[in-house]
């Protein structure tokens, strides 16, 4: 530290920062733990090569959640089902939403999605009018 | 100064800056070993990806002091994010080894470090633990050395508060206010924190 660029405004200033310096440092440390850190961050930077550039990860993960907003929009649509959606898998008690493990499973529910439970699930009024909106 | 650096032995580089790299990582983290090099070794990291594109507008040690820095706060703020989703949100100093004043010392330090703006925590970390120059650690922390200045001051005058047992011109005031009370001599004794 250099006297002319750091200088306490006065020696109480000094004698309160070193007592803060002598008791809040770090443990010194071996030589063995020193190679320890090192074989760890070769390690680490091992990993961080072999796993892609950033982007490599990042498109996959922008996938899926371009893939799941789609899916949440399509579920979205506002609906007043007589008897419960087909779509929904359901169990005793709860609701289970299976959720796609990878951007190809997800694709490949996107592509499976059943639309046709939500004609089904048309109250009587609206199946009713059906006919004349479609210009039978 | 531009153009690119001239090829940087890694290893070499790391050799030089391990030991300052963590114990930065260890003051602005409230003394906890394992997130402190946890910090350091992505900071390497980080600089390893970064060496190719740093072109020398700063000091190669600025430039890969300021990643440490940004590294410890990115940490804290990832620690406080996963404490409200479920772990305990207080601060989660390093376990001691063992039991004794100097562990509570250091704890107490820590604590008051940690209460600090993020500013002035990194202002003294840097200046008065770490012994960067003002301009060094106005260049590291991204501010001007006003600013800087200003971080110090305030920090200084807030740890002092909170940590008064351990200013001496306080302890001395306190004990010769009680010796008077008491009607007796007045003896300077020195205090070794709580």
């Amino acid at each position: 530290m250099s006297e002319q660029e750091h200088d306490p405004s006065n020696e109480r200033d000094a004698a309160f920062v070193e007592r803060v310096s002598r008791g809040y440092g770090p443990p010194a440390r071996s030589d063995a733990e020193r190679a320890a850190f090192d074989a760890r961050l070769r390690e680490r930077l091992e990993q961080h090569s072999s796993a892609g550039s950033w982007v490599g990860r990042l498109v996959p993960a922008l996938v899926v959640a371009a893939v799941a907003s789609m899916l949440f929009l399509v579920r979205s649509e506002p609906t007043a089902p007589t008897e419960p959606a087909p779509a929904v898998v359901a169990s005793t008690q709860t609701t289970k939403l299976v959720l796609p493990s990878s951007p190809a499973e997800a694709l490949m529910a996107l592509a499976d999605d059943d639309s046709e439970g939500i004609a089904e699930s048309l109250p009587d009024d609206y199946a009713a009018i059906e006919s004349l909106l479609l210009g039978s | 100064m531009s153009g690119p650096v001239a090829e940087v032995d890694f290893d070499a580089f790391v050799g030089e800056h391990r030991d300052k790299a963590i114990s930065l990582a260890w003051r602005l983290l409230g003394g906890d070993r394992a997130a402190a090099e946890d910090v350091a070794q992505e900071s390497f990291v980080r600089a390893n990806r970064g060496l190719g594109s740093f072109r020398g507008e700063a000091k190669l040690s600025t430039w890969f002091y300021r990643i440490v820095v940004n590294e410890a706060h990115r940490y804290r703020r990832r620690s406080w994010f996963e404490g409200l989703l479920g772990g305990d949100v207080t601060e989660d100093l390093a376990a001691p080894e063992c039991e004794g004043p100097d562990v509570l010392l250091r704890g107490r330090i820590a604590q008051a470090l940690l209460a600090l703006p993020r500013g002035q925590r990194e202002a003294f970390v840097l200046v008065h633990l770490e012994g960067f120059t003002v301009r060094e650690a106005a260049a590291i922390s991204g501010r001007a050395e006003g600013t800087l200045k200003s971080h110090l001051h305030r920090a200084l005058r807030a740890l002092r508060e909170r940590l008064a047992d351990l200013d001496p011109s306080h302890a001395d005031q306190a004990s010769r206010g009680a010796h008077q009370a008491q009607g007796t001599p007045h003896s300077v004794r020195e205090t070794s924190g709580s």
